[in-house]
């Protein structure tokens, strides 16, 4: 993993959680690695749905979540969602 | 899936899933399983995790999960585990239980528990004991008082009567 866990998101990820950037190769929105703090292994990701038209969460298989750790990556979610809101209430008032 | 969801339960899981809670068999904790509202399909389960000694969320594979699921997910896993924090009817139930075993079913007998209690605990009644831990050690203390049989004999008095 290249990417290193921004200031911003270490404040949201809490205790046990690391929010990792992934390089955002061929995609119009950020995608984030949800990993252990303590041994990096990656627990899921949070990245856009164009379905729902939405940031989602995508847990791995065998991982498992306290009540803190959901609260933190719904944190994430709805910061990535304000901050989508926010570049395309943008982009249309420079067109 | 033989349970219904309850209305408390439907309350939180809002308007995409619902909480269906799973028969509970020889486990001590309740556990619930996430169905989507749609598909009825299952998506994961909320049950207690012994290793971090709390309930946690299990996701199923190839799942997802907005925002708001998410937030109701987390409201069921709070919830547990602030149920399991508090002293429940079930252990107001099995206290007051062994304490008619320990110290006999008579106003003497309920005295002498409460007596009991009160030295032990410093509390009054089994409600103030406020959380599931304490009530899990007087339970425990209770059935060492049960097996040792010695709190059904009234104290004697030093002339040899029994006290009230």
């Amino acid at each position: 993993m290249k990417a290193l866990p921004t200031p911003t998101l270490d404040r949201i990820a809490g205790e046990f959680l690391q929010f990792v950037a992934l390089p955002q190769v061929a995609r119009r929105t950020p995608s984030y690695s949800i990993r252990s703090r303590r041994d990096d292994s990656e627990l899921g990701l949070v990245t856009w749905y164009p379905r729902w038209r939405a940031f989602a969460f995508f847990p791995h298989p065998l991982a498992v979540y306290s009540s803190g750790c959901l609260l933190c990556i719904n944190r994430l979610i709805a910061e990535e969602k304000a901050r989508h809101r926010t570049e395309i209430a943008a982009r249309r008032a420079a067109r | 899936m033989k349970a219904l969801p309850t209305p408390t339960l439907d309350s939180i899981a809002g308007e995409f899933m619902q909480f269906v809670a799973l028969p509970q068999g020889p486990m001590r904790t309740p556990a619930y399983s996430i169905v989507s509202r749609r598909e009825q399909r299952e998506l994961g389960q909320v049950r207690f995790y012994p290793r971090w000694r709390a309930f946690a969320f299990f996701p199923y594979n190839l799942t997802v999960y907005s925002s708001d699921c998410l937030l109701s997910i987390y409201r069921l896993v709070a919830d547990e585990n602030e149920r399991r924090l508090m002293v429940g009817p079930e252990h107001v139930d099995q206290i007051r239980r062994l304490m008619r075993r320990a110290f006999g079913d008579s106003p003497a007998g309920s005295k002498r528990g409460y007596a009991w209690l009160r030295t032990h605990f410093h509390v009054g009644s089994v409600h103030e004991l406020g959380t599931a831990r304490r009530a899990g050690q007087v339970i425990r203390m209770l059935r060492e008082v049960i097996q040792r049989g010695d709190a059904r004999r009234p104290a004697m008095r030093p002339d040899g009567r029994a006290a009230r």
